[in-house]
Parts: C-alpha cells; structure tokens; sequence
C-alpha cells in the first residue's frame, strides 16, 4: 500500500521509510544491506541461519503474495530446510518473540496478515 | 441444525440451502424469504413440512398476512424465532 | 457433533463481484493460524474460486489464486463442493483444482452435521 504514512527513517542518508511498527514503507527499498541495517536497528547480527529464514519468507511472499504466519512458517522452513529447522523452537530462537513479524520485516515484507 | 433464508425462493441462497437441509433440520424464512408465502407450490412447503417457518414480523412488513392466512403457512414471532435458535445447536444464515 | 472443535466456511460467492470471498478466505486462514482443524465448501459462484485457470486479478485487487494455493501451507487440506452446483453453475469437474472433493446430494446434510462451527460467506 502506497499510502501509508512514513513514520521514521531507517537510514536519513539514504531516506528509507519505515511504518510506526518499523516495516518498509516502499517494498522495493528492500536490498539485502537494508535488512542488515533493519536487523542492526533491532539489535540483531544476521548469520546464515537467519538469512536462509529470510529467503525462506522472501519464497513464500513471492508465491502466495502473503508474509506467512507461525504454522505456515514452520511447514515452509520444513520443506525448504529440512525437519530439524522446521520446528518453532528452531525460528524462535534465531528470531526471538514472534518469528514472523520479525522475518517479515527484515525481508522487506508487509506485516503477516494472520498474525495475531 | 436451524437454517434461516433470507432471499426469495428460487435465490441461489435458497437453491443452495435446500442442498444442505437435513431431515431434523428446521428452516426460518426472514426478510425476502418470507416471499415463500407467494409460492404455495415451492417444493420448501412440502420438503420441510411442519419443521418451516415464516417470521410474523417480516410478514406483517412485506404486506403478506393474508397470503399467510389463506394458506395456513406456519409463523414465528420473535420470541418463537429466539426459541428456535435456541433448540438448534447450529444456526446457518442463507444470504 | 464431534468430539473435537472444527470449523466448515462456506464460500458462495465469486473471487471478483464482492469481499465475500477474500472474507471467507481469512476467516479460515485465521482459525487453521490458531490450529483449527478447517474446511472449505465452495457452492454457487464460489465454485469459480476453485478453477485452476484463473488469471490475476480486476485492478486494485488481490488474486484469489496464490491464496487458494497458499491454503495447504495452513494445512487446509479438504476442498469441497457439492455435484449439484457444479451441475447448476455447468463447470466441469475436470476444470477444477486437483484436491477438490465432490459431495452428493444425499451426503450434503450430514456433511455439515459433523461441524462444530459453520461460517456462511
């Protein structure tokens, strides 16, 4: 949606607008130096494990047009990443709180609409 | 299980609802529904027979008390409406 | 009834003429969300949601198929509609997605009889 209102920047230099629950405003000022700096505005250093969760995301948006909520997420980690990862334990201790709010927002996502 | 219609025979609500009326089922005709009045021969007369029932207000309102009177089609009030509800664990709205 | 909580949402209405169908479509997103075992009967115009061959959607609106297809990752496994709307709306089955179950006119009341919860959309 285009017409959301920018709250904050992330980064003044370069004028990327986030929403007050602190998601991209432009889906497309999304690059993957962006979401380090998203994940640094959290507190968060993105390792492998987490980026392989954020291209897992990332798939799912692009397929079903949708940011995926917990289940969804889990049953997409398992088949893209096998069993051992496709658990909620595994999403909830690389992205403590709630996993898909969080992946969401560091993919450059809208808020995950299921998500309570 | 109560069925409540809300559009005219021949609707695709109504169409739709007939598959699903089951043989304890009851049915409450509101709104356009009550328009059943002007079709003695809808096969609902018949199918669900003494388990069917028009709401007095609804009639009262569209100007059918006496199509309703003539044929002795069954009505509810609203307080026959609540109690129908009330001994159905499932009500589904047809709209 | 059944012992356990489930949920059948009703879908009637087609992807384009009305929210009804996106509505439908959240309301059992949310609940399998939750862990509620859900499933879908489609009747009427609902029945175009289930074609396999939809384009994109009208201007300003969500495609219905991504999300159609996105239902099995909330494990909505059991798509169902009934022969005689098939029959009414003159769809052949074969233009239908693949898991989409056919019910009987004989079978449609009990059908509904063993949900705890209906939603009528």
């Amino acid at each position: 949606m285009s017409d959301v209102k920018i709250y904050r920047y992330l980064d003044s230099s370069k004028k990327i607008g986030l929403d007050p629950e602190g998601y991209l405003v432009e889906q497309s000022a999304w690059s993957k130096s962006v979401a380090e700096l998203l994940a640094s505005d959290e507190g968060l250093v993105l390792t492998d494990e987490h980026w392989e969760l954020i291209d897992v995301v990332r798939d799912f948006y692009q397929r079903y047009e949708m940011a995926p909520a917990m289940r969804p997420l889990v049953k997409a980690t398992k088949n893209a990443l096998g069993e051992e990862k496709g658990t909620s334990i595994y999403l909830m201790t690389l992205f403590p709180g709630s996993p898909p709010k969080r992946i969401a927002r560091l993919a450059g996502l809208p808020k995950p609409t299921n998500c309570l | 299980m109560l069925h409540i219609l809300t559009k005219a025979p021949g609707s695709d609500a109504a169409q739709q609802m007939q598959q699903a009326v089951g043989c304890e089922d009851a049915v409450l005709l509101i709104e356009e529904g009550v328009q059943a009045a002007l079709k003695p021969h809808w096969e609902g007369w018949q199918d669900y027979h003494s388990r069917i029932y028009l709401l007095a207000e609804d009639v009262s309102a569209s100007g059918l008390g006496e199509m309703v009177d003539a044929h002795v089609f069954p009505t509810v009030d609203m307080n026959g409406f609540v109690s129908l509800t009330e001994h159905h664990l499932q009500t589904v709205t047809w709209y | 009834m059944t012992d356990s909580e489930n949920l059948l949402v009703i879908i009637r209405h087609a992807p384009y003429s009305s929210n009804l169908l996106r509505e439908g479509l959240d309301a059992a997103l949310v609940a399998a969300a939750f862990g509620q075992p859900v499933d879908l009967l489609f009747l009427g115009q609902g029945i175009m949601a289930l074609l396999k061959e939809q384009g994109s959607g009208a201007p300003g609106q969500k495609a219905s198929l991504p999300t159609m297809d996105m239902l099995e990752m909330y494990d909505i496994e059991n798509l169902w509609t009934s022969e005689a709307s098939l029959a009414a709306i003159g769809v052949p089955s074969a233009a239908l997605r693949d898991n989409v179950r056919l019910l009987e006119p004989e079978a449609m009341s009990a059908f509904m009889q063993q949900y705890s919860h209906i939603l009528n959309f």
